[in-house]
């Protein structure tokens, strides 16, 4: 087992949280490990909610999308699974690297906010999606 | 929209005593097995229920990919392409077209974790498909959802990144 439910709650107490988390995405990404669709990285970064949260913000280029993308994501949220060996940031980069940012943006791309510089942000804090589109008329 | 982001173009900020999405985020029944899809290799992977911010289940493959057809994912799952990218995940590709139009195509593909989950919601149980979609599209055409699909053998170009020999 990677780490325990109690490994996970003291990690993400601990001060240096989303700077751990932070480095753990660029090591994922610098590794060439596993993603669903290629990315580049332009810049990756971190800022507290006033809730005391950190916040991860990715700046990425995918060739799904002609945009420049900012993720804005809360590093609140266990991830669903865990590899061998792994620390609980790797766990939560890993995750965050394959299934949010490499993963295409669907109906996100809907909901894109442009910045002053020009990069289109989804996640937390931006519009959600709605449910059930299949049943409109 | 939040308030914050229609007056002020920044994104909302959760404060420490917030009660906005708290429900959605909470995702009660994120682990409900929706469906069950029978694997080549014998067995089955679960489709859960997920939730808005869960980044596996239904919620997502509905809500972010347009997808709802279920039958295409089962297809897949059992007679596409497979991948092993890393220890007990498994990627699954099959390109479907149209009946009434063969020149409509797409090409699926399925994400199924495997493995024991983390999230207190499925701990200790499979985490079973985590995404579904359709590659080189925004989202899935209506169309997917509406008419029915024939499996085709062929993928298109749009795999041109993935290594054709990682793929059974």
């Amino acid at each position: 087992m990677p780490w325990s439910p109690n490994e996970w709650e003291q990690a993400v107490a601990s001060p240096d949280w989303g700077t751990r988390v932070v480095t753990a995405v660029l090591g994922y990404s610098t590794d060439g490990k596993w993603l669903l669709e290629p990315v580049r990285l332009i810049n990756v970064s971190l800022e507290i909610d006033p809730d005391g949260t950190p916040v991860l913000k990715v700046i990425y280029e995918s060739p799904s999308h002609s945009k420049r993308i900012g993720l804005r994501r809360r590093l609140d949220r266990i991830p669903f699974g865990a590899h061998g060996g792994e620390s609980p940031e790797e766990s939560l980069a890993r995750e965050i690297c394959i299934y949010e940012i490499s993963e295409p943006l669907g109906r996100y791309s809907e909901l894109l906010v442009e910045d002053a510089n020009g990069v289109w942000w989804w996640g937390d804090g931006y519009p959600t999606l709605s449910e059930n589109r299949l049943s409109e008329p | 929209m939040d308030p914050d982001l229609s007056a002020t173009n920044q994104p909302y900020t959760y404060g420490s005593d917030d009660p906005v999405n708290e429900s959605d985020r909470t995702g009660d029944d994120a682990a409900t097995v929706v469906e069950q899809f029978p694997l080549r290799s014998g067995g089955t992977t679960p489709l859960r229920e997920g939730c808005s911010t869960c980044n596996f289940g239904l919620w997502k493959i509905n809500n972010k990919h347009n997808l709802y057809n279920l039958n295409i994912i089962a297809y897949t799952v059992l007679y596409g392409y497979r991948a092993n990218p890393s220890p007990g995940v498994y990627e699954y590709l099959q390109a479907f077209s149209n009946v009434y139009s063969s020149s409509l195509q797409i090409n699926l593909l399925v994400v199924s974790n495997q493995n024991a989950g983390f999230d207190p919601r499925i701990l200790g149980l499979e985490v079973g498909i985590v995404t579904a979609y359709c590659v080189g599209v925004t989202e899935c055409p209506m169309w997917v959802n509406v008419v029915g699909l024939r499996p085709i053998a062929t993928l298109t170009s749009v795999f041109s990144y993935v290594n054709e020999s990682d793929w059974d």
